[in-house]
C-alpha cells in the first residue's frame, strides 16, 4: 500500500470563464492531520468536492490508497467521512435517527454501544434524542462529526470546520480533530482560511492561490529553519536594540509598546542571540522564537500575485 | 436498495408537510359528505332536472357509490396540488436544507438515490390514494348504502349496477394511480433542477393549470396538441364508468402518460448524474 493515502494531480476545474482550478497538485501521508490552506476562492471547497464526487473535474486524477476515486467512487466514498463547509441534518429528526440514516447509507448497521460510543466522543451524551433542529451551530458541528466517523473510515475530510463556532466551539472541535489522529489513527484533512487553528493542529500543509498548489510540507519544516521571528521583551530596548544592531543581527526598532523588539534570524542563531543578550546583562522579561504561519501564508500569497503580475 | 427506500420514506414520514395532504382529504371528504347526508337528494334532483324535463327517471336514489364518485370528480383536482407538496420537495429539499452534500458523499450511485426517492414518492402518492378510497368511496358505502350509480356526462347518462361498481372504482383509483405518477415524477424533475421547495411545487402547478386551460379551448391549434397533453389523460378514470367501456382509448392515454412518466424520469436521472453541488 502507497504511503500516501490521498494524491491529487494536475486537478483542473472551470465555472464556465472563472478558472476554479488549474492544475493543482497534492498529497496527504497516511495517519497525518493535513492542512488545506488558501484564501476565500482559492479553490480550496472545489478540490474537496471533487475528491468526494460533487463536483465532476474538467481534468486530472485523484487518487486514494493508489485507486482513481473516480473509477472506484463507492470504494473511495466507503472510506471517507467528512463535513463539507457546514454539517446539515434532517432537522425534524433526533441526533440518533440522522446517525442511523448515515450508517445506513454506508451499508452499515451500528450497534448501539458504538453509536453511544461515537456521541460520547464528541460530548453529546444526553442530547442524543433531541431533535437537531434545536441544536446549536456548534452542536450539529459535533454531530457531524460523529457523523463522519460512525462507519469507521480511513480518512476524515473536513472543510471549514469551525466556521460559526465560538472559541469554546473551536478549542473542543480542535482537541476531537486531535484524538481522531491520536486515538483512531485516522488521517485528517482539514481545510481552512483561519491559519492559527491549522497552525496549532497540522502536521503538514498545503497553501493554494488561483486553484494551484503554492508551496506542501510538513508544518514544522515550513515553519522553521530560516526565517524565525525572535521577540525580546525588555525594559531596556534602546540599549538592547544597540546590542543587537552592533552584533550584526537583523533587528527592527521598538515597537509602539516600547518594550519589545523583533529580530529575524535563522533557526540556528537563536542560541547565540540568547547567549549574546544574556552575556550583556540586559534584564530580559521574555524570549519567543516563532514563525507564524501567516507570515508565511501571506508571503507566499502576495508573492503568487505578483509573479502574476510580472507573468 | 431497501434500505435506501425505507430510509427515503422515513425521512418522508417526518416531514410535517407529509400529512397535510391526509389532512385536507379527510376534511374536505367528511365536509363533502356531511352536506351531502343533508342535501344529498336534492343535489341530485338539480342534476338531473335537465333530463326529468325528457324522461321520467324513476328509483334513482341518493348512495355510497354516488357519493364516492362526485368526491373523487371533486378531489381529483386537487390531488396534484397534495403529491407535489411532497415529490417536488424530494430531491430540492434536501439542497436547500444542505444536506444534498452528505447524500451525495455516501457510497450510493446518484441514479440508485433518485430511484429510492422516487419510489417512496410514488408509495407516498399511493397511500394518499388508498386513503382518498377508504374516505370517499368505503366510507360513502357505510354512510349512505350501496346501490347503482348514476353517471351524468354532458350528452348521456350512465347507470351503473352496484354489482358492477367495485372493479370499476378500483380501476379508476388504479389510473388516477398512474395519473398521479405524471405529477410525481414531473415535480421530481423539477426538483432536481431547483434550489428550494417551492419552486418545484409552484411550477408543477402552472404547468397542470397551463395544460388544462389549454384543453379547455377549442381552439385548432390547441387541439394538435392536446392529444400529448398529460393533462388531457388524467381524467381518463372517469372512463372506467362509461358504457361500453373505452378500452383502447384508457390503453391510450394510460400509454401516454406511462411515457410522461419515462421521459421526465430519465430527464432527471441524466440531469441529476451530471449535477455539479456547489452549494
Amino acid at each position: 500500500m502507497t504511503d500516501h493515502i490521498i494524491e491529487i494531480q494536475n486537478l483542473h476545474k472551470s465555472f464556465g470563464d472563472f478558472r476554479a482550478l488549474d492544475g493543482l497538485n497534492l498529497s496527504v501521508r497516511r495517519g497525518e492531520i493535513f492542512g488545506f490552506l488558501g484564501c476565500n476562492g482559492a479553490g480550496k471547497s472545489t478540490t474537496i468536492r471533487c475528491m468526494l464526487s460533487l463536483i465532476k473535474p474538467d481534468a486530472g486524477e485523484i487518487l486514494f490508497n493508489g485507486k482513481s476515486t473516480g473509477e472506484h467512487r463507492n470504494e473511495f466514498l466507503r472510506q471517507v467521512g467528512c463535513i463539507i463547509e457546514k454539517p446539515d441534518f434532517y432537522a425534524n429528526l433526533s441526533a440518533l435517527d440522522n446517525l442511523n440514516i448515515s450508517a445506513r447509507m454506508y451499508g452499515v448497521k451500528p450497534k448501539k454501544q458504538e453509536v453511544l460510543a461515537v456521541i460520547d466522543l464528541v460530548g453529546l451524551n444526553g442530547r442524543e434524542r433531541q431533535a437537531v433542529k434545536t441544536y446549536s451551530q456548534g452542536m450539529k458541528q459535533r454531530l457531524g462529526i460523529a457523523q463522519a466517523l460512525l462507519h469507521q473510515p480511513e480518512l476524515i475530510i473536513l472543510d471549514e470546520p469551525t466556521n460559526g463556532l465560538d472559541p469554546k466551539g473551536i478549542i473542543d472541535l480542535r482537541n476531537i480533530i486531535r484524538r481522531l489522529k491520536t486515538d483512531f489513527h485516522k488521517t485528517v484533512i482539514i481545510s481552512s482560511h483561519i491559519l492559527s487553528e491549522i497552525e496549532l493542529i497540522a502536521d503538514s500543509l498545503c497553501i493554494i492561490d488561483k486553484g494551484k498548489t503554492i508551496i506542501q510540507g510538513r508544518t514544522a519544516e515550513l515553519l522553521s529553519e530560516n526565517e524565525m521571528l525572535v521577540t525580546v521583551e525588555t525594559d531596556q530596548p534602546r540599549e538592547m536594540f544597540l546590542l543587537l544592531q552592533s552584533a550584526g543581527r537583523e533587528v527592527s526598532a521598538p515597537a509602539s509598546d516600547g518594550h519589545t523588539l523583533t529580530l529575524k534570524t535563522g533557526r540556528a542563531a537563536i542560541p547565540q542571540i540568547h547567549r549574546e543578550i544574556v552575556q550583556s546583562g540586559l534584564p530580559v522579561y521574555g524570549f519567543y522564537a516563532r514563525k507564524k504561519l501567516e507570515d508565511l501564508f501571506l508571503n507566499l500569497t502576495q508573492n503568487a500575485d505578483a509573479n502574476a503580475g510580472l507573468n | 436498495m431497501l434500505d435506501l427506500i425505507r430510509t427515503e420514506i422515513f425521512k418522508i414520514a417526518a416531514k410535517p408537510r407529509s400529512y397535510i395532504g391526509f389532512a385536507a382529504i379527510f376534511a374536505i371528504v367528511v365536509i363533502i359528505q356531511i352536506a351531502l347526508y343533508a342535501d344529498g337528494q336534492a343535489y341530485l334532483d338539480f342534476l338531473i332536472q335537465s333530463l326529468n324535463q325528457s324522461f321520467e327517471i324513476e328509483g334513482m336514489d341518493f348512495n355510497g357509490n354516488l357519493v364516492g364518485f362526485i368526491i373523487l370528480q371533486t378531489l381529483i383536482i386537487q390531488m396534484p396540488l397534495l403529491v407535489a407538496l411532497v415529490s417536488g420537495d424530494a430531491i430540492s429539499g434536501e439542497i436547500q436544507g444542505g444536506t444534498i452534500r452528505s447524500l451525495l458523499t455516501k457510497p450510493v450511485s446518484r441514479s440508485r438515490i433518485v430511484w429510492a426517492k422516487f419510489i417512496a414518492a410514488e408509495l407516498y402518492t399511493l397511500l394518499l390514494i388508498l386513503w382518498l378510497g377508504i374516505l370517499a368511496w368505503i366510507a360513502s358505502l357505510l354512510f349512505f348504502g350501496p346501490g347503482d350509480l348514476v353517471v351524468l356526462k354532458s350528452d348521456s347518462l350512465v347507470i351503473v349496477r352496484n354489482a358492477d361498481t367495485v372493479w370499476r372504482f378500483l380501476s379508476a383509483f388504479g389510473v388516477a394511480f398512474l395519473s398521479l405518477s405524471v405529477v410525481v415524477a414531473l415535480s421530481f424533475l423539477l426538483s432536481a433542477f431547483a434550489e428550494n421547495s417551492i419552486a418545484p411545487i409552484i411550477i408543477t402547478m402552472s404547468v397542470i393549470l397551463l395544460f388544462t386551460i389549454i384543453g379547455t379551448f377549442d381552439i385548432p391549434v390547441f387541439n394538435q396538441i392536446k392529444p400529448f397533453l398529460f393533462t388531457t389523460h388524467m381524467i381518463v378514470w372517469r372512463n372506467f364508468f362509461d358504457r361500453p367501456l373505452p378500452v383502447e382509448q384508457i390503453a391510450q392515454s394510460a400509454g401516454i402518460m406511462a411515457l410522461h412518466i419515462v421521459v421526465f424520469l430519465s430527464a432527471t436521472l441524466i440531469y441529476f448524474n451530471k449535477k455539479d453541488i456547489t452549494q
